[in-house]
Formats: C-alpha cells, structure tokens, sequence
C-alpha cells in the first residue's frame, strides 16, 4: 500500500478523499496549501501526490508543481507522480498549458472533481503501476 | 465614435455647388465635414476616416446614390445615410427608404430642411450607438456573471458529492440499509446538478470565445486516441466492451483540440452511458477525400425516429423511459452540435428503436 500526500486547500475535500484511501489501505497525509505541501514532500518522501490546482494560496498547484519538478532542492521528489484536480472544469484543458518544466514526469494523471472512489482508486493504480 | 455635438458628416455629391454648400451649412452649424465628388472617392474616404452621417446624392456619374446606399450598408450599417434627390419622385425616395436610407431631402433644398433632416439623422445614430452599446454590455455582463456564478458553485458542490463518495463507497464500512437509498438519491440529484452547471459553462464558453482563434494543426490519429483513453476506463467500470477501428493513414485537422474533445467525449461518454448491459461500443474513424469521419455506435435502446429531429436542440430530454432513468442536462449533444458545426462539420443520427444508435461526426479536411 502506498504513503500518498493530499495538498488540497479545501477541508472538506481532504476529509472525505482521506476516507477513501484509508479505505483502500493507503497511508494519507494531507496539507492544506502549496507550502506545507512541498515541505511535507520532503518529510514524508510521499509514492503519490494529490494536488489540487485552484488552491487560494501562494503555492497554488502549478508552482506547487513547477517547484517540484523543476528546482534543485527538489531533485530527489520530482519523479513523485502526481494526480492533479480542479473542480472547475476550464482547468481541464489549461492542464496543456503547464509549463514545460514542470511536464519533466511523464505519466502524471488528471481528474475533474467531484470523482467517484472508483475513478480515484483506478487514476492512482495506475500512476503506482507506470 | 458617438456623434457630440460636433459630428462628422460625408458629403457624396458630383456637383460642385452642391458640395460646397453643403460644406459652409453644416461647418457652420458645428459639424466636420469631408467631400467627396463620385460615389468610388466617397467608399474609399469611408474606409480612413468613417463619418456619422452621409449625404449622398442620387443621381451621380459611375456609383449612384443607390450604389452607394448599398455598399454603405453592408460596410458601415451603423451610419446614416440621407438621399439628397435631385428631381424628387415619390417612386425613387420610398426605394431609397426600402433599401435603407434613413432620410431624403430634394434639391434645391432650404437650409432649414438640410438642418432638421441632419439632425433626425445623428440624433438616430446615436441611439443606434447607445443601443450597440447596452447591448455588448449586457452580453459581456452575462458571460461574466454565468462564468461568475457556475465557479462560486463548483467546488462547494465538488465538496459535497466528495463528502458523499464516503458513505457510497462505504469507505467507514457498510451503510445502514435503511439509509442507502436516501444517500443514493442525494447523490443522484447532485449529480446531475453539478453536469448542468459543467454543460452550462461550456455553454456560455463557446459564446465567449472564438473556436476559430484556438484552432490548431492536430493529427486525426491523436484526435481519436485522445478520445479512445478518456472513454476507455468509463467504458469498463460500466462493464462495456470498446472497439475502436482507427483508419491506417493519417491526416492533419485544423481544429480547436479542446472543444472538440469535449464534444466527442460527450458522444463516447452517451454511448456507454445509454448502451445496453455488457454491450459494445464502437469507435469508427475514417478519412475520405475532403473530410474524416468518426462514427460512435452503441447497442442501447435507440433513438425513436420522432425524437431524432430534437435531440440536439438546448434541454431536450428523450421521452423514453430507458433513457429518462438516466441523468442528463439535455445540453451536452447541443454543445457537442454547436463546437462540431463551428468547425465548418456537422453530426448525423442513425438510429431505429432496439438496434443502438451511431452518431457520425464529419469534419472538413
């Protein structure tokens, strides 16, 4: 089973997405903005990340992201796969539009909140399978 | 620009006379003024430099006044134009007002008539500007207030379907029997709630902004695969078989990728959604010689032919009790409709009662 990290601004979200993990047998640790994220990264060393794009943060998920996989501090996490979500759904097509930087691992994964345990159990599979 | 009190006024008119008079009059009353002495000179000062009002005459060498009324029209079709008729027939001034002439004035004309006919010209030209203008605000505050409102609304509403998946996926073990179908209703409505507001956006975003303007060179190959990868897992968590028949060569569309996969997504999506338990859904592209074609087919109940001709209209939901059990905004094949036919394409149903339905998407090439 996997050590996976939620960084999600939203409480309710972290809450009820927890719930299914541990469900599923995963180990979850969540934060609740783009900073405490990446500093839970290096604490935690995470198999998988959640990360929601539209956080009211400074580190909202595309610097979250670019930080990740683009800085050296960072160079022993970047290949850490990442599930990106929004619940606004004009996110789902700007996700082209992430900086090139950040798009260094390949096979990272999006899903348009809400999403049902299936779909979520089934996205994470697959990125601790690739 | 809206006229002030200083408005700029063209004078169309080969007599020399004529101009110059014209010029001292409406200098004098405050007005700028340009001549042009052919209806050809008149277009072209058109173009650099576009007036509030022309006063054009009828009867001129090369382009008459009709000419240019009809040229103005579909160039400038918020200037005023006034016909200046040298020999007033009742018969030439209504054809003159049919085809869009705002006024005219028979030469020789008293300074007075020229002066009140202006004047009924611009205050008309402003209003038609006020008018133009209300109107882009409105559709402006419209679009905002629809993009405004669907985001304050989506991710409380993700929120709550999220909280939901916990007691429907039983996550924190088995839900008391007695309040599974409560859950499930909730979940039902939420559902389909958060799908309207999600169609209504790309609604309202297809208004907003110019499938043109985003279009861009993709192959047809990755088009399909794109579509074959987004559909592939709901197709199997429904327990349906995919097939997808990709035509061997390749070929480059000009199109807006994200609309149109959304658009075919929604298709795909229906396919699985409407099919029959354990059926098959079929993925068929093909590329002839000016356009490709991708065909999605199902083995659902079909669409009736009566209901065939509605189904893409905005909110229409099938009678059918088959397909009324299944949640739906009644917007997503009139979007799906609305980005292919602004890609120069169009969608076709094919369909009888019991043998599925397949609806063909042709694009330009």
């Amino acid at each position: 089973m996997a050590k996976i990290l939620i960084i999600d601004d939203d409480d309710d979200f972290r809450a009820a997405t927890s719930a299914i993990l541990e469900a599923a047998g995963h180990t979850v640790f969540s934060a609740s903005d783009g900073k405490l994220g990446l500093e839970m990264v290096k604490a935690q060393d995470p198999d998988l990340i959640i990360l929601d794009i539209m956080m009211d943060s400074i580190y909202e998920g595309f610097s979250v992201i670019t930080t990740l996989r683009a800085t050296p501090e960072y160079m022993d996490f970047r290949d850490i796969p990442v599930l990106m979500c929004s619940a606004v759904k004009q996110i789902t097509g700007e996700r082209f539009n992430i900086p090139a930087e950040a798009r260094i691992a390949k096979g990272d994964e999006y899903l348009d909140k809400p999403f049902s345990s299936q779909e979520l159990l089934g996205k994470i599979n697959k990125l601790l399978a690739g | 620009m809206a006229p002030g009190p200083q408005a700029h006024i063209l004078c169309i008119d080969d007599d020399e006379i004529a101009r110059e008079s014209a010029q001292v009059l409406l200098s004098r009353w405050g007005h700028r003024v340009s001549l042009a002495s052919s209806g050809q000179a008149g277009l072209e000062l058109m173009q650099q430099d576009p007036p509030d009002l022309v006063l054009v005459d009828l009867q001129m060498p090369g382009l008459n006044g009709l000419q240019v009324l009809e040229r103005v029209s579909l160039s400038h079709p918020d200037v005023i134009l006034i016909m200046v008729t040298g020999h007033a027939t009742l018969r030439r001034a209504v054809e003159a007002m049919k085809q869009g002439a705002y006024d005219f004035i028979s030469k020789p004309f008293p300074p007075d008539e020229l002066r009140l006919a202006v004047e009924r010209g611009l205050e008309r030209r402003r209003l038609i500007l006020e008018t133009k203008a209300l109107r882009e605000e409105k559709a402006r505050m419209e679009a905002n207030f629809m993009t405004l409102v669907s985001h304050q609304m989506c991710s409380p509403l993700a929120a709550v379907r999220q909280l939901l998946e916990v007691p429907v996926s039983q996550a924190r073990g088995p839900l008391p029997p007695a309040y599974q179908d409560f859950i499930v209703r909730a979940v039902t409505r939420l559902d389909l709630l958060i799908q309207s507001i999600n169609a209504w956006l790309a609604m309202s975003r297809l208004d907003e902004e110019g499938i043109d303007e985003r279009k861009i060179d993709a192959p047809f190959s990755q088009i399909i695969k794109d579509l074959v990868r987004r559909v592939e897992d709901e197709a199997r968590l429904a327990g349906q078989g995919l097939e997808v028949q990709a035509p061997s060569e390749d070929c480059v569309l000009e199109v807006d990728l994200e609309s149109l996969r959304e658009a075919l997504y929604n298709l795909a999506s229906n396919a699985v959604k409407y099919n029959q338990p354990r059926g098959r859904v079929l993925i068929k592209g093909r590329i002839l010689e000016h356009q490709v074609e991708i065909a999605i087919g199902d083995q659902g109940p079909g669409i009736p032919e009566k209901e065939q001709a509605y189904i893409f209209n905005e909110f229409y939901r099938s009678k059918s009790r088959e397909i009324k059990s299944k949640p739906g905004s009644g917007l997503g094949l009139s979007i799906a409709r609305r980005v292919i036919r602004a890609h120069g394409g169009d969608i076709i149903v094919n369909s009888a009662p019991g043998q599925g339905a397949t609806f063909t998407v042709v694009l330009p090439r």
